[in-house]
């Protein structure tokens, strides 16, 4: 028996040091399961699974709460293919209480109208895809990379088009597989020539192979190429402009509930991707510039993305008339802003990584991200509930709205507030906060400020116009018998934005706190290789 | 002693001519039906094409020692995808040999893309030395694959199999018939639990 282990070699068994870390992503695996054989016990299986669902979300939650800062969390871990830090944790919880949140809003909207035997197909697809957006935040490796955007992608494709009987989401659906079949095509590509030119998956040990030894003038255009598949492929995710084709067209033809969770949890996790895998190369680069390799025009090329995205997102939703498609260009704006604040992170150490390892960028991302979640959330149940009552999404309906359902009116106005930006909610502490950080980096950073400034007054605009219909605009309408799940949930959303602006000493500390990457410092030991490692030696 | 060095050399003259020779071979077969692909109007010709240039990089994998790969490249993908994508050109498309027409603007604007970008990437690649392991020599170490999936590997290979599990399940999904309002769908689901139950 030893014999024949020594002649296959030992298999690797993954210690519980190193599974603990992960507890909520494995959480979600069982919760997959388990959704998938719930049917096989309960006749009325929608409902079912989507409690089952719930319950593991909730598991992970719990269970990703319990893991503490200790050394032994904190690090690479399965031979360097996953990371776990504070940044990742403080991403994981949010995304799962987001989609415990997203899930809460299927019982208030699809839950009487999706076919019975439905259900577990669709919070299979949805835990997966959370799973995959969970992940992207651990990735230190190009294969994770590519499997943990993918994981995430693709069964966002069918959910955009899980309403079978539904035209605008069956074209929906095809366009956003298209759209990302070539994203990822072209990330894939600029990836392999990442490997091809330094050997190795691991992001860190590129950043460090990169500072050690120059390429010439045609490993440089190689080096262009890949980053600019790498952006590519991440731009499409968090739709940036000009990627960002697919996002209103999918928003509107997805049921509600997807499309919320596709502007909050898909958008976050591609840049909390870019937050990590940028900012490791620049860790290895020693944040400098080097030669072939200028972080500067990097930082430029994404600082100009964000400022066009989040301008063509609020020229955008003006003439929209429809809710989910000015959310959706809305949410386009949102990701432009938070892309403004990812081009800090390759500036220069002493600003960026303080000394304790804390990333400014990485911090005011995680603020705005928890503060949006509950904004859009919100927003959307708030939409979703008013489908549900009148069959429109079209904005004039809301006419009448303070008369017909005044909390749900009074809700819709905190999150359009708090979507400006305006005191006394949250998204003003988070809006201020992300300029506040760009300004105080000065030089071309200032003009990112500007143009934030300019798209606030943009973006008062459409905000404040669904905000006038439902208070000023005159309606005999019947009066609305919302769902009080629903409207529960929206309350729950409106008084967590006030909460946090109240509690907004204690949200930045937070951030603060979890705004830790792990970097690999230059005596990392070589990680695997994997050429090396099938190609070596019979042993 | 001299004799038999020259007669080495010349057989590793002739290896390398013939390696020379299969090579150039794969590669114009990859990518000249690669430019076919792209050329062709006939959606089935495209498909035929992109079998040669299946084929044709599986040989290149061959030439590179990586038999596994090569095996993997032709049972995957011009055994099983190819043959998907015509079954799915025959059973979609109402009439098979459908036809894509671009506007004039769009190939002259993605011509002038695709030709900038090719010449950035020929440059890149002549005058770069990329990264490279020693060349693997004699047979491919399938077993220390295998290791390495189950080793430094693990965690992708999970991944993946979870990952497989969920696009299953959206595939299942998607191909399940569309079914009428109301009565059928409750019936066959209810048969179907009860059946389960059953079974159970």
């Amino acid at each position: 028996m030893t014999h024949l282990l020594a002649a296959i070699g030992l298999p690797y068994i993954p210690g519980w040091d190193e599974l603990r870390p992960f507890a909520a992503d494995l959480w979600l695996i069982v919760t997959i399961v388990a959704v998938l054989i719930t049917p096989f016990f309960i006749t009325r299986s929608n409902i079912a699974c989507a409690l089952v669902a719930l319950a593991g979300v909730t598991l992970a939650f719990l269970s990703q709460l319990l893991v503490r800062n200790s050394p032994h969390v904190i690090g690479e871990h399965f031979r360097g293919l996953l990371v776990m830090d504070q940044f990742a944790m403080l991403w994981k919880l949010l995304l799962l209480l987001f989609v415990a949140g997203v899930i809460l809003m299927w019982f208030t909207t699809t839950a009487s109208n999706m076919h019975e035997g439905d259900g577990p197909e669709f919070f299979a697809l949805l835990l997966s895809a959370t799973l995959g957006m969970s992940l992207m935040a651990s990735t230190s490796n190009l294969l994770m990379l590519v499997l943990s955007v993918e994981m995430a992608s693709l069964p966002s494709y069918v959910l955009a088009g899980f309403r079978k009987t539904h035209r605008i989401g069956a074209e929906a659906s095809l366009k956003y597989v298209l759209f990302g079949a070539v994203t990822s095509a072209v990330m894939i590509y600029g990836l392999s020539f990442l490997y091809g030119l330094y050997g190795t998956l691991q992001v860190g040990a590129i950043g460090h192979a990169m500072a050690a030894g120059a390429i010439g003038v045609g490993g440089n255009a190689l080096l262009a190429v890949a980053l600019l598949g790498l952006i590519v492929g991440i731009g499409f995710k968090v739709s940036a402009v000009p990627f960002h084709f697919w996002c209103p067209d999918v928003f509107e033809g997805a049921s509600i509930e997807v499309t919320t969770f596709l502007s909050v949890a898909s958008k976050g996790a591609a840049l909390v991707l870019l937050i990590r895998v940028l900012t490791t190369i620049a860790a290895g680069l020693g944040f400098a510039p080097h030669a072939g390799m200028s972080l500067a025009a990097l930082a430029g090329v994404i600082g100009v993305m964000g400022a066009v995205t989040c301008t063509v997102g609020n020229l955008g939703a003006l003439v929209q008339t429809n809710i989910k498609r000015l959310l959706a260009y809305s949410s386009i704006a949102h990701a432009g802003y938070m892309l403004c604040a990812v081009s800090l992170l390759v500036r220069h150490k002493a600003t960026i990584v303080g000394e304790d390892g804390n990333s400014i960028a990485a911090q005011a991302i995680l603020l705005y991200l928890a503060v949006y979640l509950f904004m859009n959330l919100g927003a959307f149940t708030v939409a979703a509930l008013i489908y549900r009552q009148t069959g429109s999404e079209d904005i004039t309906h809301y006419a009448g709205l303070s008369r017909r359902s005044p909390l749900a009116a009074a809700c819709m106005t905190v999150f359009m507030f708090s979507l400006i930006g305006l005191p006394p909610f949250a998204g003003f502490v988070a809006k201020f906060n992300l300029m506040w950080v760009l300004g105080t980096n000065g030089g071309w950073w200032w003009a990112l400020v500007a143009v934030i400034g300019l798209n606030t007054i943009f973006s008062l605009y459409y905000y404040v116009r669904v905000v006038k219909i439902m208070y000023l605009t005159p309606s005999d309408a019947p009066a609305l018998n919302v769902n009080p799940l629903g409207l529960g949930l929206a309350v729950a959303c409106a008084a967590a934005l006030v909460l946090l602006f109240i509690g907004l000493a204690p949200l930045s500390r937070v951030t603060t706190n979890y705004g830790k990457l792990y970097l690999t410092s230059q005596t990392q030991q070589q990680p695997a290789q994997s050429t090396a490692m099938i190609t070596g030696e019979r042993r | 002693m001299s004799f038999s060095v020259l007669a080495q050399s010349d057989i590793s003259d002739a290896a390398n001519t013939a390696t020379a020779v299969l090579f150039y071979l794969f590669a114009i077969m990859a990518g000249g039906s690669a430019i076919c692909v792209a050329v062709s109007r006939n959606i089935v010709r495209t498909a035929v094409a992109l079998l040669f240039t299946l084929t044709g990089v599986a040989g290149l994998y061959f030439l590179l020692n990586a038999e596994f790969l090569a095996a993997v490249q032709l049972v995957v993908y011009a055994g099983g995808t190819l043959i998907l994508i015509i079954f799915g050109v025959m059973l979609t498309s109402k009439s098979p040999f459908s036809r894509f027409e671009a506007k004039l603007g769009e190939v002259v604007i993605a011509m002038s893309l695709a030709c900038v970008l090719l010449f950035a990437l020929v440059m890149g690649i002549v005058r770069t030395t990329f990264a490279t392991d020693e060349f693997p020599t004699g047979n491919y170490p399938i077993d220390r694959l295998g290791q390495v999936l189950l080793g430094d590997y693990l965690v992708p290979f999970e991944v993946v199999s979870v990952l497989l599990l969920a696009v299953m399940i959206g595939a299942a999904y998607l191909a399940k018939g569309r079914r009428r309002e109301g009565e059928e769908g409750a019936a066959r689901s209810g048969s179907l639990s009860r059946q389960a139950r059953e079974w159970s």
